[in-house]
């Protein structure tokens, strides 16, 4: 790097003059700082290279067979996809069409904020009963995915703004802290896909169901352990009614 | 590439592959481990950026902090140690910082007069590099240490700064030359209208 030899050894000999040792104390104080710190994780940690391939194949085979069969839905002469996104006060959409079975609406769901709340005891009671998860995974959905240890309620906020999907979560006693913002594609009027991005494990799809303005998601596609339980607990527990 | 002796040369088979993924999936107690397994050299490098003990124990804590927050984003294990050392880097611009704001209002007056080099005194030459390292920004310090003192190449230096090649280079010439001039005697600045 420097055309004077005697220079960079003498600098290299200076520069490996001083302490090596983290004092005690600092690391300690490090430590006991650690033990209340919360690790920073996406709201569903689907991750590419922790995924199983074979899940990750049967996931993106399971959209592509969702897309390729709404497709075929959409070129129905009678198909009303692609006339535009209703809003939550369009109460065009929220009435069932006539001859729908009970009060079941077909459509895209529409823009805005929806929320649902879950009693933390009744997701801890169901992690307790997991037998899929080690306990370390338990402990990092408890204190790191959800942050739900010490709160009673936990709230979930989905936000949809034509082609993206933010999921926010809080608790009794922290404000709604808005997560990533993923791509949202209307496959079908029952049939959503979010796109969490090239980092993770792609697509992930969920069916609609609408009832009024609520509307209650369940996975169509495969994840992991960690992931399904997550998903199932933010999004499977209970219908979003649409935020006041 | 870098010097022959560093503390750090060993830390690929220090560091446990293991631990850093039982870590990432929220493991406190391999955190802690791993934290006994890499704390000293951390200490060490941000000691050699910051020059000052008091500094780099805050450095150091925060960077094993932040760490363990940022943990799960790790998308590679096998980079645990660059990347630990972008969060230590990192930490050490911020305490710098924080250093400068406290002591904005105090003006530091030398304790001695101005030293002369006379070449062939090594304590001499020691003080005369502190000094001129002491000059040098933060960016160039981290490089000089990152590339010295741990050994890393600079176009990996770049890569863990997250900064052009050509940047690093520049940072570790702007760092030499600075070193230099600190070793030449006054003479032979004065020969080169640098004194004037």
């Amino acid at each position: 790097m420097t055309d004077d030899p005697s220079l960079e050894r003498a600098a290299r000999s200076w520069i490996e003059t001083g302490p090596t040792q983290a004092p005690d104390q600092a690391v300690d104080t490090a430590l006991q700082r650690i033990q209340s710190t919360r690790q920073e994780r996406d709201l569903i940690p689907w991750r590419l290279p922790t995924m199983n391939p074979i899940l990750r194949v049967a996931g993106v085979t399971l959209v592509a067979a969702i897309a390729l069969a709404l497709g075929i839905y959409a070129l129905r002469p009678t198909s009303n996809v692609g006339q535009g996104v209703p809003t939550p006060t369009d109460q065009s959409v929220a009435t069932p069409a006539p001859g729908l079975p009970s009060a079941a609406v077909t459509a895209p769901i529409p823009n805005g904020t929806y929320r649902t709340s879950i009693p933390v005891a009744d997701v801890l009671a169901r992690l307790d009963a997991d037998g899929s998860l080690t306990p370390a995974e338990k402990t990092a959905v408890i204190d790191d995915v959800l942050g739900i240890r010490g709160a009673s309620v936990l709230n979930v906020e989905i936000t949809v703004a034509d082609n993206s999907f933010t999921v926010g979560l809080s608790t009794d006693s922290e404000p709604i802290k808005p997560g990533s913002s993923w791509k949202l594609y209307n496959l079908d009027a029952s049939t959503i896909a979010v796109d969490i991005g090239t980092k993770s494990s792609g697509i992930q799809a969920y069916r609609v169901t609408r009832t009024g303005l609520t509307f209650a998601l369940a996975a169509v596609s495969p994840a992991e352990a960690v992931e399904t339980f997550v998903r199932s607990v933010l999004f499977e527990t209970a219908p979003f009614s649409p935020a006041t | 590439v870098g010097n022959a002796v560093n503390p750090t040369a060993g830390w690929e088979a220090q560091v446990d592959r293991a631990l850093v993924e039982q870590a990432r999936h929220g493991d406190r107690e391999a955190f802690a481990v791993l934290v006994h397994q890499v704390s000293d050299s951390l200490y060490a490098v941000a000691y050699r950026i910051l020059r000052d003990p008091g500094l780099a124990e805050d450095a150091l804590q925060n960077a094993l902090v932040l760490a363990w927050r940022r943990l799960p984003k790790l998308r590679d294990p096998d980079r645990f140690e660059a990347w630990i050392h972008r969060i230590l880097v990192h930490a050490c611009y911020d305490e710098s910082q924080r250093a400068r704001q406290w002591k904005a209002t105090i003006r530091v007056i030398p304790m001695d007069g101005p030293s002369i080099p006379d070449g062939t005194s090594v304590s001499a030459d020691r003080d005369e590099l502190e000094r001129a390292f002491r000059q040098l920004t933060l960016e160039q310090r981290a490089v000089f240490v990152l590339h010295h003192y741990v050994g890393y190449p600079l176009v990996e230096i770049a890569d863990l700064l997250e900064i052009p090649a050509g940047t690093a280079r520049s940072r570790l010439h702007y760092a030499m030359a600075g070193l230099r001039r600190a070793l030449q005697p006054s003479s032979e600045l004065v020969e080169e209208g640098r004194l004037a």
